[in-house]
């Protein structure tokens, strides 16, 4: 009982953060999750300790995390010495040692982060910066770029946002009326695809230029 | 901006609770002083079954706060207080006087030592 009571809290506090806690953590939401975890731990296995002991200091956490987050959002000083600030590591294809240093990055961390992008050479780089959540945004010098329809002069029709009206053989009727379409379309959709209902299909995404992506379940006639 | 009064208005929720904690606790460990006071004023005359009854009205004072001392106070030490209630009463009824003065003792540092756990000073912070 006492882990569910801790599970929902924590799921009921990660869920006010936000998602930018998922993926990128900022130091002060680092601190948090690190915290959070040993916090949440001890009451959980300690019936002698009282729940609230644990729950108060992990409230409390968010809590500040809340008003540091948003302190942040409307002071770049204040952004600036608690998130710290992006560090150019490369400029002009030319390795910065003195930011490499102060940033405590080394050329095997350098070479790591860049063959993830794959890229091998540090000449081709324009700018490489540490960014404040420890991933290094890589901009190619523009001839190095890779080819885009558009610096090819070629036009390319977008295919517009995607909507997926059925799932697993159940059709969502919200998105259905969303993508502008209603059941008569989606019957068609059926028909020439050779399936008599929803059930049959594992998913149908429609695209708003009006291209159907189509996949019929696995098993079914 | 409203995160920030959302943090604001949670943090003040905690120093109020916290606060409300602190005094629930001192306004709990004040009767329960009088009672062993008046218990152990008892005992002094040799009057076991006075001393004794006052003793269990703590008892009962101590068990009908259970509500709060299970869900603010580290239930080691509520037990701690319990059983020195319990050893103290069992001294009484046996009449034992030597014992007696070791057992109140015991149970005033129990309850001082819950209350002082409770208060902001640098020895609970850190």
């Amino acid at each position: 009982m006492r882990t569910i009571v801790i599970f929902l809290v924590l799921m009921l506090l990660m869920r006010i953060m936000g998602k930018r806690q998922l993926g990128e953590l900022q130091i002060s939401e680092l601190v948090v999750s690190v915290l959070t975890a040993d916090l949440a731990a001890i009451p959980m296995q300690d019936v002698g300790i009282p729940l609230i002991n644990g729950i108060v200091p992990i409230v409390v956490l968010f809590a500040c995390e809340l008003i540091i987050s948003d302190f942040g959002l409307r002071s770049v000083r204040f952004r600036a010495i608690v998130c710290g600030k992006p560090c150019v590591l490369i400029k002009d294809g030319k390795i910065l040692q003195r930011h490499m240093r102060r940033c405590r990055f080394t050329i095997d961390d350098l070479s790591e982060e860049l063959r993830s992008k794959s890229i091998t050479d540090v000449s081709r780089v324009q700018f490489a910066v540490l960014e404040t959540d420890g991933t290094l945004s890589t901009i190619l010098y523009p001839a190095e770029a890779p080819l885009t329809a558009s610096l090819m002069g070629v036009e390319v029709q977008p295919l517009g946002f995607p909507y997926t009206i059925i799932d697993s053989g159940r059709v969502l009727s919200n998105n259905l009326t969303l993508s502008g379409h209603n059941a008569s379309w989606l019957q068609k959709q059926l028909d020439a695809h050779g399936v008599s209902s929803a059930k049959e299909v594992y998913a149908l995404i429609v695209f708003e230029s009006g291209k159907v992506y189509f996949e019929k379940m696995e098993g079914a006639k | 901006m409203r995160n920030m009064y959302t943090g604001f208005a949670v943090l003040l929720a905690a120093l109020a609770l916290g606060l409300w904690s602190t005094a629930h606790l001192d306004s709990l460990t004040d009767d329960m002083h009088a009672l062993v006071t008046e218990s152990q004023e008892c005992a002094l005359d040799e009057n076991s079954a006075a001393a004794a009854e006052a003793l269990l009205r703590a008892a009962d004072l101590w068990e009908a706060q259970e509500w709060y001392t299970h869900v603010f106070v580290r239930h080691t030490e509520v037990d701690a207080v319990s059983d020195a209630v319990y050893e103290l009463l069992g001294s009484l009824l046996n009449e034992e006087w030597g014992e007696t003065t070791g057992g109140y003792e015991k149970l005033r540092y129990h309850l001082e030592s819950i209350r002082k756990l409770e208060h902001l000073s640098i020895g609970s912070i850190f």
